[in-house]
């Protein structure tokens, strides 16, 4: 039964068919060959899924309030204050991508997201002032990768909801990783801008460093609101996420100017079909999942994996091979939601932590973003700079390592994850 | 190399069904707006030390999946939904036109079951209603109905239109 769902549903997405409908076309499937399953179990599980948690919410208004941010003149307050922490270094440019990179995740949660409003202004302005294209496009996308590692990561609040764990301690697990992907990109521009002598930027006077703190606090604001208000108890993280939106709609206008009010309706209407878009996988890996776990499908992976990988730690590289594999056509998102439920009673079955083990597939799934042939943002990357796949590979190289030695510390350190959650009181 | 425009892929049922389809974009956005409106609210009741409204949680967890069915249904007609393309595009135009018309006919047939099951399952549900707002449930589950119908149209113009390319008529 299993087996015919899994072979429907990877025939189809090979053959070009949208994910979510594959995920559909492979219950269906199950469910005409098996007189023990009915159909009916599509659109019950569809919308038991989708109506029954509060938690899950939390995706459409993140991404609202993502889209909102981007395109509120956000980006080049973030970019001039990275510029005064930053831009002083040889390569200064390059570190003020990785900074930026970092901060802006943690407004919008998206990697897409990122390399839009970031892209737009860092290449152009890193080509003129004398950088590689390829090298300013490779990092503006290699770097992208942050946002869905920090906090408010919508990958990371499937994840949880998927694991029935709590958002706020992955979400509090993914400062750490986050920061380690950060420095893990700044060793291949120092080593890549001292090469190639790349500028630095003027140090700031103290003058121009306060104004641009000053004109970044509105921005800053808002992964301060979510996550001090998640950490402190006054919001749950679908409340945070629609107090974000309330906020992006609010604050950043009044200081930038850059949104009109025109431009709100195509945000909207943007902001609800990527909704839609996840939401038909979401609902329809319901009964996918229904179908998968009435098979014990879950449990007999297990128990092979536990055979084949009798270790956590060799369990977790496997599953590291498995993401990048699957992430190479795959979005992050996808990932999560067709795997997680087979692989993560294995994963406990080999006493790894759910919320260590989540974050080390937030970060495998988020790598695929950059990996061809599918990359969103590397095809983001492109489409901004000009500049064909096949002169990003070569580049990409360094950076793609730099992140993979991270995951893997992530993997086999799992206080790099659980730190910070167990500090604040979520993990035990 | 630019690929010549292939007859599927273009904006399926004319410009009158773009411009209903980018209305229901629109029509998604004020479901998200309203959603956010009734999260917002509840956080803003509590630190006024009000007592909150009966069932409106219930709001957006309801609207979200009209806003999944509505979405899902515009971001169809602009092809947005993620799909594998790397092998697809290794045939021909010819092959690409039967993977189109495999792919959106199977596609097809899950919407129709969709559409079929819920005539028992929306009926039924309609008996049955919401803890908090008392709302019948019926109206709920008839967003997959709507929603299916609505993803189901482009899906078949590209059906329609790749099989017009394998086999066009004689002229």
């Amino acid at each position: 039964m299993a087996e015919t769902l899994l072979i429907v549903f990877v025939i189809f997405v090979v053959l070009g068919m949208p994910i979510g409908i594959a995920l559909g076309v492979g219950a269906l499937a199950a469910a005409t060959l098996y007189p023990a399953l009915n159909p009916i179990i599509i659109p019950t599980r569809f919308v038991g899924l989708l109506s029954d948690s509060f938690l899950l919410l939390a995706a459409p208004l993140f991404i609202l309030a993502g889209n909102l941010a981007a395109r509120g003149g956000v980006a080049r307050a973030i970019i001039d204050l990275a510029t005064v922490l930053v831009g002083r270094f040889r390569g200064g440019l390059a570190y003020v991508n990785i900074v930026d990179s970092m901060i802006f995740g943690g407004i919008s949660g998206s990697a897409v997201a990122d390399v839009s409003a970031l892209g737009t202004f860092l290449i152009p302005q890193m080509v003129r002032k004398g950088y590689d294209k390829d090298f300013a496009t490779i990092l503006t996308i290699s770097t992208a990768i942050m946002a869905p590692i920090v906090p408010p990561s919508i990958v990371a609040v499937v994840y949880a909801w998927m694991a029935d764990e709590s958002v706020a301690a992955i979400f509090a697990g993914g400062y750490l990783p986050g920061l380690l992907v950060g420095i893990g990109m700044a060793v291949p521009t120092f080593i890549i801008a001292k090469k190639r002598n790349y500028p630095k930027e003027p140090p700031p006077t103290r003058a121009q460093f306060m104004t641009a703190l000053k004109n970044a606090l509105p921005a800053i604001m808002i992964p301060a609101i979510i996550m001090g208000g998640i950490l402190i108890g006054w919001f749950t993280p679908t409340e945070a996420a629609a107090v974000a939106v309330v906020y992006a709609l609010v604050v950043p206008p009044i200081f930038y100017r850059e949104l009109s009010w025109r431009d709100m309706p195509g945000i909207f209407a943007d902001s609800a079909r990527l909704s839609g878009v996840i939401g038909l996988i979401i609902g329809l890996v319901g009964a996918f999942g229904w179908v998968l776990t009435y098979s014990k499908f879950p449990f007999r992976v297990a128990e092979a994996i536990q055979s084949v990988a009798p270790t956590w730690w060799l369990f977790l590289l496997l599953v590291i091979f498995l993401y990048i594999f699957l992430g190479t056509f795959l979005t992050p998102t996808e990932i999560i939601l067709v795997t997680v439920p087979v692989l993560l009673p294995g994963a406990q079955a080999l006493g790894i932590h759910p919320i260590h083990f989540g974050m080390v597939c937030v970060i495998a799934s988020a790598v695929g973003h950059i990996t061809p042939p599918v990359g969103l943002c590397l095809f983001l990357g492109m489409a901004i700079s000009g500049l064909p796949m096949e002169k990003l590979i070569r580049p990409l190289l360094p950076f793609l390592a730099a992140i993979v030695v991270v995951l893997i510390l992530v993997a086999f350190v799992p206080e790099t994850v659980l730190f910070i959650p167990r500090l604040l009181g979520f993990v035990q | 190399m630019v690929d010549a425009p292939k007859a599927w892929s273009g904006a399926p049922l004319g410009r009158g069904g773009t411009r209903f389809y980018e209305g229901l974009g629109l029509l998604g956005g004020v479901i998200l707006a309203v959603m956010t409106l009734a999260v917002f609210v509840q956080v803003l009741m509590r630190f006024m030390g009000l007592a909150g409204i009966d069932g409106i949680d219930e709001v957006p967890r309801y609207l979200f999946v009209w806003l999944v069915m509505i979405g899902a249904a515009a971001a169809m007609h602009r092809a947005e939904h993620t799909r594998l393309e790397y092998f697809e595009q290794r045939f021909g135009p010819r092959g690409q036109a039967a993977l189109t018309v495999l792919t959106n006919g199977i596609g097809t047939l899950l919407f129709l079951s969709l559409i079929r099951t819920s005539f028992v399952l929306v009926p039924n549900s309609q008996f049955q209603t919401s803890a908090g707002l008392g709302l019948p449930l019926g109206y709920v589950y008839a967003a997959v109905p709507v929603g299916a119908l609505l993803i189901l149209l482009p899906m078949a113009w590209r059906l329609i239109a790749a099989l017009r390319a394998l086999w066009p008529r004689p002229s």
